[in-house]
């Protein structure tokens, strides 16, 4: 029994990663309808800019860690006025092409950067074993956790509660509408690349100290996509819970299966929610079939 | 009497059904057929009509790089009968050649069958394989059936894989050369043979495809769903159809393609693998038939082509020189992804484009091609 | 109608018959090709640019570095040595046009390389038919030697031949004859080649206890090392990237356990051991059959001049420039037994002759012979010093020679 509720910790820590880009990912979605296949290699991007950080210019952690966000920001503003803004509006696959083309050029550039090689952190967040109950975790992983937990916060408030976050939903709900209210759709959908991005930056510099850092990371993100339709593909919070559950699932399907199969079962579950519920847990039926 | 536009006009109902109308035409044919025969020579023999070229002359290019180019036409053509022509974006691509390299190791190096029957069979292989995940997903929206197909990229895969372990060795598949009656196909040439003739087959049978009425309901149901609807065409059966019979060309091109790298492993079927694809009928223009092609070859040929440039600039040029020496793929991957980028915002026709008003400006000179 | 469709059938039939009557073979301007007055041509085959570039880019450094001093040195009976390396990207797709490539477009007296083991395996057929020698630089597949290929000759020992020294390693390290081993592998078809090589060796006293696969690209491995504990092993065989070391490593500092790891050769580098305490990172030690920097042997001043000569002076304390720059040593010294005309049958002629050729003591003498194409017959674990940054090694080559038991060449 203890097995499998480590085996369910150790998930949960690590689909709080999943959940992390998840978020941003539904975010991006939800308010451009855009569905962003770079979301990994921005975890990657956000990692590699934290590394050449703390390498290249010796700042401690803690001042790379605002920087770093401001760059993803940046970049995340770059991205919605080279990439996406040009391309609202044209059909789904143009868009999805649109992403992939980023994300390939994104890779290109951060291995002509920084090499094919893994690279390492040096030891940044503190890491201790804690022993509770007999079931392991680390002090990186309540990190991790507790940083999605905020983000749920910040972003649950935000939205609730601020006049910006009251636009976004807005844009969201149905962009045309919003506009006749006056409310900048530009702006909105460039702050919502803004926040997808740094939370993806966010995530980077977070799994940067779980291991060694290489363009592989950048398949983190494909591991998101199970997490957001799981959870609605428009349901911020939604995301998270999404990502925990993957999470889990593939921890458990390590431990009590093999690690190959753990992809295969992952994104088999994927196809099963598809076929029977695709609308995920969150979302409002209807908008999925063709 | 001058006659503008040259090689366009036809001046009566015999000349138009003839299959060579005009002038133009004929003598396009001849250009053809001449560079495909001569191409395998001067490729092997380095030489055209006794003037010696080098190899970097030649961008690096061999007979080996046009069959496999010639295979990612054939692909290609069949991804966009698909995607470009259906408008259904699926990512099991890898997926379906998964299949025709596993139907090919089943009924080819297990039980020997001849040839003809195991491409036949590959190309049943994937059309089932098709039809059982067409079934219930076709009915999705076009982002779930791209999720949908993901997912079956890494089953597919994962199957593949335990297919191989249980049944070959950890090196992968192998394929013996293939039989066609007396004929061995075991080098370059007669490959380049094989896969040529299959390529023309394949354009003009989806060129003539597209032409009948299921064809054209392909293009209707991607064009909008909703009118072909109204004018009876059966949506769902339609879509269907196109996937199966999409899947079953994959299939069978999967299975050429095994044969002719005589050894598949797990690892050949990534999702760069699909992406490249998708680059190629983008770039090349999707929904048109001269698209894929222009795809197919830049995309097969452009790593060839840097790779040549980069020998020539040396080592010490600052930031190009090493960035190219060390490099190469990634540079590869930078252009493609800008290029992509840069048609995506420009001209979504892709190179197709170009190519038709290349085209209408020649034959419809000396007026303007407006 | 019919005139049409006949018209095409026949252009079709004429075209095809044309060429295929017209196929000519690849005309050759002498009889050794890549040999000319004053060069020889060699080629490569590696991955430059792809995901194993990590491990196989040094390997080609090294390969270059020995060319080059040979080059310096005033080459081999008057001619110099040039380099022709391709690019296979770890995929089969490139790496076949490639080899075809090194054959005839740009032809070379010999090939080093394959070090992806699908294109190994892809190519080793082909070998026979083109009538071209190659040197395997890093990876020697069962396939390959089993049955003996005349065109193969495997500089790297076999995944067997390293479970061999491992398990007897094993034994030593953990003090005790009858111990249980498990597996760690990357789940792809070579790891399960290993899971395979050691369950067959779980006789006498060994107790195999099962396998556990970390995916490249995995982000925790709490669940594998938990699999692990269940197991309860005295030692894990490892074979994966530096970047599931890493992990283990990590994990077991969580989880505060203590099993020692061996991995195989492939699986080592510096940048296993980074980010993690000595305490856990030293419990994993690999084998390995080249000598780095600054272990020192009779040809490590050499080699160290050598790859600073040629701009890969950072790179000598990683095994797989070591490996590399010895395959050069060895492609070199069979180019010069060859004689002063060497052809390609020549060339393979003087590499089966080699025996007990030194290349300084960085690796174990190269031998072989009309039934042996393994050349390099033993290897030594590795461990790492954190205090230096640098490799140690367990003992010598000549220890652990007679662990090995040539499985592949019963």
């Amino acid at each position: 029994m203890t097995e499998f509720i480590q085996l369910v910790v150790s998930g949960l820590a690590i689909g709080s990663i999943y959940g992390l880009i998840a978020l941003g990912f539904v975010l991006i979605y939800k308010s451009t309808d855009v569905f962003s296949f770079a979301q990994g290699d921005l975890v990657m991007v956000g990692a590699y800019l934290g590394f050449g950080l703390l390498t290249w210019l010796g700042i401690p952690f803690l001042a790379v860690i605002p920087i770093v966000l401001v760059l993803a920001a940046l970049l995340g503003l770059a991205i919605q006025r080279f990439v996406f803004k040009p391309m609202m509006g044209s059909p789904l696959l143009i868009m999805v092409m649109a992403t992939i083309a980023l994300s390939l050029l994104l890779r290109g550039v951060v291995v002509i950067i920084w090499g094919t090689g893994a690279v390492t952190y040096p030891s940044t967040l503190p890491n201790v074993a804690l022993d509770i109950f007999g079931v392991k975790i680390a002090t990186v992983d309540l990190i991790i956790m507790g940083v999605t937990a905020l983000a749920i916060l910040i972003f649950g408030l935000f939205f609730r509660l601020t006049r910006v976050g009251l636009h976004m939903r807005a844009i969201a709900e149905n962009s045309e509408a919003a506009a006749v209210v006056g409310i900048n759709a530009n702006r909105m959908f460039s702050l919502a690349l803004l926040i997808g991005t740094v939370t993806a930056a966010v995530g980077g510099l977070l799994l940067a100290n779980l291991q060694l850092v290489s363009t592989n990371i950048s398949e983190l993100g494909l591991l998101s996509f199970p997490a957001a339709v799981l959870g609605g593909m428009r349901s911020i919070p939604g995301s998270v819970v999404g990502g925990l559950i993957i999470g889990v699932i593939g921890q458990l399907a390590t431990g009590y299966i093999n690690g190959t199969a753990a992809t295969a079962i992952t994104f088999g579950v994927l196809l099963v929610v598809l076929l029977l519920r695709p609308q995920g847990i969150f979302g409002s039926k209807g908008v999925v079939r063709a | 009497m001058s006659r503008p536009g040259f090689g366009r006009i036809v001046t009566s109902y015999r000349q138009e059904r003839r299959l060579l109308r005009t002038p133009g035409r004929i003598v396009v044919l001849v250009i053809a057929l001449a560079f495909v025969f001569l191409l395998p020579m001067v490729l092997l023999q380095h030489s055209l009509f006794g003037i010696p070229i080098s190899d970097s002359q030649l961008l690096g290019i061999g007979l080996p790089q046009v069959n496999l180019t010639l295979i990612a036409i054939m692909g290609a053509i069949s991804l966009n009968l698909l995607v470009g022509y259906t408008g259904l974006i699926s990512l099991g691509h890898a997926a379906f050649f998964a299949v025709g390299a596993f139907a090919a190791g089943f009924l080819g190096t297990q039980l020997q069958l001849p040839f003809p029957l195991v491409l036949l069979g590959a190309g049943v292989a994937g059309a089932i394989v098709g039809l059982l995940i067409g079934l219930p997903s076709l009915r999705l929206q076009g982002l779930y059936l791209m999720l949908a197909t993901l997912a079956l990229h890494f089953v597919v895969i994962f199957v593949f894989l335990q297919y191989q372990i249980g049944n070959f060795s950890p090196a992968g598949i192998p394929y013996l050369s293939p039989e066609i009656g007396p004929l061995i196909i075991d080098d370059d040439q007669k490959w380049y043979v094989l896969l040529l003739i299959a390529a023309v087959l394949l354009l003009l049978g989806v060129r003539n495809l597209l032409r009948t009425r299921q064809g054209r309901s392909f293009i209707a149901v991607r064009d909008h769903e909703i009118a072909a609807a109204s004018m009876g065409i059966n949506v769902p059966r339609v879509r269907l159809t196109s996937f199966a019979l999409s899947s079953f060309v994959v299939s069978v091109v999967g299975a050429l393609y095994a044969y002719y790298l005589g050894n598949i492993g797990e690892g050949s079927f990534t999702l760069n693998f699909v992406i490249g694809y998708f680059a190629m009928i983008i770039i090349g223009g999707m929904g048109s038939m001269a698209g894929p092609v222009f795809g197919a070859i830049l995309w097969s040929m452009l790593p060839q082509v840097i790779q040549t440039i980069a020998k020539q600039v040396p080592a010490s040029t600052p930031f190009f020189g090493q960035v190219l020496n060390a490099y190469q793929g990634f540079v590869v991957l930078v252009i493609v992804a800008i290029l992509l980028l840069v048609i995506l915002r420009f001209r979504p026709g892709g190179l197709n484009d170009y190519w038709q008003t290349l085209k209408g400006g020649v034959t419809k000179w000396p007026y303007r091609n407006k | 109608m019919h005139s049409k469709l006949g018209l095409a059938l026949g252009a079709v039939a004429i075209t095809a018959v044309a060429l295929t009557g017209c196929s000519t073979g690849p005309s050759t301007s002498a009889d050794s090709p890549g040999v000319t007055a004053d060069t020889i041509s060699i080629g490569t085959i590696s991955d430059q640019t792809g995901p194993t570039a990590s491990i196989q880019l040094p390997w080609l450094h090294g390969v270059q570095s020995a060319f080059d001093k040979v080059n310096k040195d005033g080459g081999i009976n008057g001619r110099k040595i040039d380099l022709l390396s391709e690019d296979d990207k770890y995929d089969v797709a490139i790496g076949q046009p490639a080899f075809k490539k090194l054959v005839s477009q740009t032809p070379t007296a010999a090939i080093m390389g394959l070090n992806t083991s699908n294109v190994q395996a892809a190519i080793t057929p082909l070998l026979k038919q083109s009538a071209i020698p190659l040197l395997s630089g890093q990876a020697t597949i069962k396939e390959a030697v089993s049955p003996i290929n005349p065109y193969f000759f495997g500089l790297t020992p076999t995944y067997a031949d390293q479970v061999d020294v491992i398990l007897d390693y094993a034994a030593k390290r953990v003090d005790k004859k009858n111990f249980t081993v498990a597996v760690i592998d990357n789940g792809t078809a070579s790891g399960l080649e290993v899971e395979d090589l050691v369950k067959e060796r779980a006789v006498d006293g060994i107790k195999y206890a099962g396998a556990v696969v970390i995916e490249a690209g995995a982000a925790s491995v709490d669940a594998q090392l938990q699999t692990i504990i269940g197991y309860d092993p005295d030692v894990i065989v490892f074979h994966g990237t530096s970047s599931a070391v890493n992990l283990i490593a990590r994990a077991q500092e969580k989880f505060g356990t203590h099993y020692p790891l061996i991995g195989i050769a492939p699986s080592g580098g510096p940048s296993a051991f980074a980010g993690v305490t000595p305490e856990f990172g030293n419990l994993y030690e690999y084998v390995q059959w080249a000598t780095p920097f600054p272990i020192k042997v009779k040809g490590t001043d050499d080699m160290v001049a050598a790859a600073k000569a040629a701009g890969f002076d950072k790179e000598t304390n990683n095994p797989d420039f070591v490996a590399g720059y010895a395959g050069g040593l060895v492609m070199a010294q069979a180019i010069k037994d060859a004689g002063d005309d060497p052809t390609r049958k020549s060339i393979r002629d003087a590499l089966e002759k080699l025996d007990d050729f030194s290349t300084g003591g960085l690796t174990p003498n190269v031998s072989f012979g009309p039934k042996d194409h393994v050349g390099v017959q033993s290897l030594v674990p590795l461990k790492w010093d954190y205090s230096t940054s640098a490799f140690e090694a367990i003992g010598s080559y000549e220890d652990y020679t007679d662990a090995i038991t040539n499985e592949y060449q019963k």
